[in-house]
């Protein structure tokens, strides 16, 4: 799992890439957790690239989504598809995160 | 670590089932199965090698969709997670055993494990609306499969079946949301 993160003013693209589960959703955490630190406004994360999600990796979209969204930002989530988009629907979250 | 032959056997293991003698006057011939077993070190570094391994035997059931594979991958992950985290728990030394019934359209996998006994009927149902960031794993088992069974003991058994839908049902069900699952647990 790869997470590429650009900046542009006060907004922030995570570009996420591979399988965000159980075993990576701890490494990608820590990225998360700047990109809130930051006071990142508006924050998009691509997972058009996600091959795979599991529930450790939604629980980590959602906590970036909730402490964002705390501080009075947003936090979009574009590009899922297949794997990734179905659990998103399952979990009722593809109309939280805008998809 | 993948066991490609050691003391404890074979990884991989194919049986097919004989077909079933057919009652006298029957026209349909039964379903044949065919039985994959593998067995691999319980840890969630081999969880993307576990769940290919299921993608491929997926390829097996014929009326098998990426709906379906999506789902009983999902599912099993899930599974998997659980028995890494929860039932080998603070241990680096456990196996999963686990045996994959193929038929035409359906696939049964049982998740077999020596750890701590799981009790499903003890978990919540996430509230949804609340954007829960954790308990989330039984609830999609739950919804993905058709069946969950749990027998604990030695070993543990979870057996997660999934049935294919006929194309005329997914027309009817697009857009619908999962079905529930039956789900009953012995000890």
């Amino acid at each position: 799992m790869n997470c590429i993160r650009t900046d542009n003013d006060t907004d922030s693209r995570l570009e996420l890439d591979g399988a965000l589960d159980a075993l990576t959703a701890p490494d990608i955490r820590p990225i998360f957790d700047k990109v809130v630190a930051d006071g990142r406004r508006r924050v998009t994360v691509d997972i058009a690239k996600v091959t795979m999600i599991d529930s450790s990796g939604v629980g980590a979209i959602v906590s970036l989504f909730k402490r964002v969204k705390a501080d009075g930002g947003q936090v979009l989530v574009v590009g899922a598809r297949d794997q990734p988009l179905a659990v998103l629907k399952l979990l009722k979250l593809d109309r939280v995160f805008g998809l | 670590m993948v066991l490609l032959g050691s003391e404890t056997g074979p990884a991989v293991k194919t049986e097919s089932e004989p077909t079933k003698p057919q009652p006298a006057g029957s026209d349909t011939p039964a379903a044949a199965t065919t039985c994959v077993t593998f067995r691999l070190r319980a840890s969630l570094a081999h969880r993307s090698l576990a769940i290919d391994l299921v993608s491929t035997l997926v390829e097996h059931v014929s009326t098998a969709d990426r709906s379906f594979r999506n789902a009983i991958t999902t599912a099993f992950g899930e599974a998997f997670n659980n028995i890494v985290i929860h039932a080998y728990k603070d241990r680096t030394d456990g196996m999963l055993d686990v045996e994959a019934e193929l038929g035409s359209d359906h696939m049964t996998l049982k998740l077999m494990d020596d750890g701590v006994q799981a009790d499903l009927s003890n978990v919540d149902e996430p509230n949804l609306e609340n954007l829960p960031e954790g308990g989330l794993g039984i609830f999609m088992i739950r919804a993905l499969v058709d069946e969950v069974v749990y027998n604990s003991g030695s070993p543990n058994v979870l057996s997660l079946t999934k049935r294919t839908t006929p194309a005329q049902d997914r027309a009817a069900t697009a857009g619908a949301g999962p079905a529930p699952s039956r789900e009953s647990a012995s000890k």
